[in-house]
């Protein structure tokens, strides 16, 4: 079994920032992408890729049966209720 | 409905309302539209309009906890293909140019096209038909 360390590299901001979203994206973490990365590049070892969601896999997550939503009823509703004469 | 590789689409909030809802009749269309743009059009953008009005929307009309909501905002905002728009000084810029111009517009409408403006989107896909009557927008209505 592998014994992980920590350690610290010094990175572009902005690749640092790419990397949490790829992480966030593929559920990993950043040590992770680190750790495949290397791998890779020392070994030349691909791990399988797993294939990203779709966002419609990810949406659907209510069950209410909305047929039409106008945007006036949204403010109208709230401006009723914080203006009134 | 076209979706054209490589142009820019606004995703209006209805789309992403009937999307999040899978009893919704429109729901199963919402989404083979999401799944086009996915696949044809590198970016997807909202703006942050949009998400206040989703987060309105199922919270104090269908009553859904915050908690819940802030989890979908979190994927939204999180999704590297999703961009949210902010709003800045040039978009308040063309939002007051667009209440000159188009002073029939419902002024919430308007605001979200001020984005396209100046974001230089020229496509909304939505539900609404009110934006049709803007110059230079074109609305792709799934519906």
């Amino acid at each position: 079994m592998d014994i992980n360390v920590r350690t610290t590299v010094i990175i572009p901001k902005d690749l640092l920032k790419a990397a949490k979203l790829t992480a966030v994206e593929r559920q990993t973490s950043v040590s992770g992408l680190v750790k495949q990365g290397l791998k890779q590049e020392i070994f030349g070892i691909t791990l399988k890729k797993k294939k990203a969601k779709k966002l419609t896999d990810l949406l659907g997550k209510y069950s209410i049966g909305i047929n039409k939503i106008e945007r006036e009823d949204i403010y109208d509703d709230y401006l009723r209720k914080k203006i009134s004469p | 409905m076209m979706i054209i590789s490589g142009k820019k689409y606004l995703l209006d909030t209805n789309i992403l309302v009937y999307s999040q809802d899978k009893k919704s009749a429109k729901h199963k269309r919402t989404l083979e539209i999401i799944d086009d743009l996915e696949e044809k059009a590198s970016t997807i953008f909202l703006t942050v309009q949009n998400l206040l009005e989703y987060s309105a929307v199922f919270s104090r009309h269908f009553k859904i906890s915050k908690k819940e909501i802030a989890k979908d905002l979190d994927l939204f905002s999180q999704r590297s293909n999703l961009r949210v728009l902010y709003p800045n000084e040039a978009v308040f810029k063309s939002f007051i140019s667009l209440m000159n111009s188009e002073p029939k517009i419902y002024v919430y409408d308007l605001f979200l096209v001020a984005y396209m403006k100046t974001y230089k989107i020229k496509t909304i896909i939505s539900d609404d038909t009110d934006f049709e009557e803007i110059k230079d927008i074109e609305v792709l209505n799934p519906f």
